[in-house]
């Protein structure tokens, strides 16, 4: 009887920790990947006394050049069968492009996509062997149009979006389903619940639960849904992103996202 | 009087070299940035011989680590100011996902998106400071659609479309102009030559010519124009995006493609 894995980068705070909680309460095996110094070794042992599966985890920085290398070349050491990759690892950015110098947006481009792309690359061929089995990235509403004041973040995420309806469609007929998720802000740590306390009422309101985003996106990408849009402001912007022309939408985001 | 200089990366060939002899034309002076191995010296004393311009040239990987840096010293070192950039060198792929390795799409995305960004933050300081500025970034029709069978190549030009769309909105206010140019089919390499020549009449009419392209972007640049749709297969992909719902693009697409 085949073990199967649910390798998750980005796992050890926010949503990768949430999805990696969801996974292990619906039964199934959980692979934690993350930048060393985090509590990746708590996070394993807990889901293994609590939810009695089987958890394994590995840290490493998924910007360096080899990465995605070393983290396959894990699983096949370990004999670890990967029928869910979730790749949610990502930073994000926010204020005018000269505020942040190069490595800083290297690091954003290679961990948001390059990271992205080279483990669906080096997964696929053994996912297409399963009876059944997924690929999860993690888009944002910032997947639904460029954004002035987060333009490499946005634009990355209009990449994973493009990357990912174009696999999925690729992929059609075989036992692979690729799924994005585009959520809106959600309250992960510390600093982001501050920042939301800080932008007001209606911010407050917008931001969501981690838990409530895994448990949500879970449910929804075993049943194969192509685009996944938690919560309320997701499913707005969604709609009303259709409608709006480019300039005002352009001229809206600035004035809603980014506070002088 | 201050000599200003238009930088061009992958400039040896195909569009590239069209745009470096479209701006010799023009009397502006240029930088020209291309692979070890190409002939840039050849090309800098042909465009200064024959349009009286200033040459300089530069060979440089531009996926290898820190390329990007050491192109901005270069110009730095040897005081050339300049006050146009022009991203344009790129590579593609084609084909289903698994047929290139993961090795070739790190290549591809770090040289169609990350170069592409850093090269633009290294410069913008600089490029503010003037009159006039203008920074254009190479497009493709590619831009438009999520597209299987080009997946990687497609998804970086949609993101250089996001990048320059929320850059340039940014940087509305300042005297840099940011553009970027969405051309069909060129004839930039042998590979293209030979698909050109595996074509039926009625697909062959959309192929363009490096020249064209270089002239129609150059001018559309300089007027200030955001996304430069060169060709008439550009323009009408573009209505086409505007008008059909996302389901029925993906499907035409898939089709136009398998067919083109």
């Amino acid at each position: 009887m085949t073990e199967y894995y649910t390798l998750i980068t980005g796992s050890s705070s926010g949503i990768g920790r949430a999805l990696a909680i969801e996974c292990a309460k619906q039964k199934m095996n959980v692979l934690l990947v993350a930048l060393s110094g985090t509590k990746l070794k708590e996070l394993s042992d807990y889901l293994q006394k609590t939810y009695n599966v089987i958890t394994d985890y590995y840290f490493i920085d998924l910007t360096h050049e080899n990465a995605p290398h070393e983290i396959f070349e894990w699983t096949k050491k370990n004999r670890y069968n990967i029928d869910i990759l979730i790749n949610n690892a990502g930073i994000s950015c926010e204020g005018p492009f000269e505020k942040f110098d190069s490595s800083f947006y290297e690091n954003i481009m290679r961990l948001n996509m390059v990271a992205l792309v080279l483990l669906s690359r080096l997964f696929i061929p053994e996912l297409l062997k399963q009876p059944k089995s997924y690929i999860l990235n993690m888009g944002s509403i910032a997947s639904y149009f460029p954004m002035p004041y987060k333009a490499v973040y946005s634009s990355s995420k209009i990449f994973v979006y493009s990357f990912s309806r174009a696999l999925r469609e690729e992929l059609k007929g075989t036992s692979v389903q690729v799924s994005i998720v585009c959520p809106g802000p959600v309250v992960t740590n510390i600093h982001t619940a501050q920042s939301a306390q800080d932008k007001g009422k209606l911010s407050r309101l917008m931001h969501m639960k981690a838990s409530y985003v895994a448990e949500y996106t879970m449910e929804r990408m075993l049943k194969g849904k192509i685009i996944i849009r938690p919560g309320f402001l997701s499913k707005v912007v969604y709609y009303a992103e259709k409608f709006i022309p480019q300039s005002i939408k352009q001229k809206l985001v600035t004035k809603f996202f980014y506070n002088e | 009087m201050e000599d200003y200089f238009t930088l061009v990366t992958g400039s040896s060939s195909g569009i590239g070299k069209a745009i470096s002899i479209e701006c010799a034309k023009r009397g502006m002076n240029l930088l020209l940035v291309a692979l070890p191995g190409e002939k840039l010296e050849e090309q800098a004393v042909d465009l200064e011989l024959k349009y009286k311009v200033k040459t300089y040239y530069y060979h440089i990987d531009l996926t290898e680590k820190d390329a990007p840096k050491k192109v901005y010293d270069w110009t730095m070192e040897n005081g050339y100011k300049i006050n146009m950039l022009i991203n344009n060198a790129g590579m593609g792929a084609e084909g289903p996902f698994e047929r290139q390795s993961a090795s070739y799409y790190n290549t591809m995305m770090r040289l169609n998106m990350i170069a592409l960004v850093l090269l633009t933050r290294f410069f913008i300081t600089d490029l503010k400071k003037l009159p006039k500025a203008y920074i254009l970034n190479l497009g493709s029709i590619s831009s438009y659609f999520p597209m299987p069978y080009k997946i990687v190549y497609a998804a970086t030009k949609t993101f250089v479309l996001s990048f320059t769309m929320a850059l340039r909105e940014e940087l509305r206010n300042t005297p840099v102009k940011v553009s970027i140019t969405c051309p069909g089919p060129v004839f930039t390499n042998p590979r293209i030559i030979e698909e050109f020549r595996s074509k039926n009449r009625f697909v062959q009419l959309f192929y363009n010519d490096p020249p064209f392209v270089a002239r129609y972007s150059i001018k559309a640049l300089m007027k200030g124009k955001s996304v430069i749709r060169t060709d008439l297969l550009s323009k009408v992909l573009y209505l086409t995006e505007k008008i059909l719902p996302q389901y029925f693009k993906q499907k035409i697409i898939t089709r136009i493609y398998r067919k083109f």
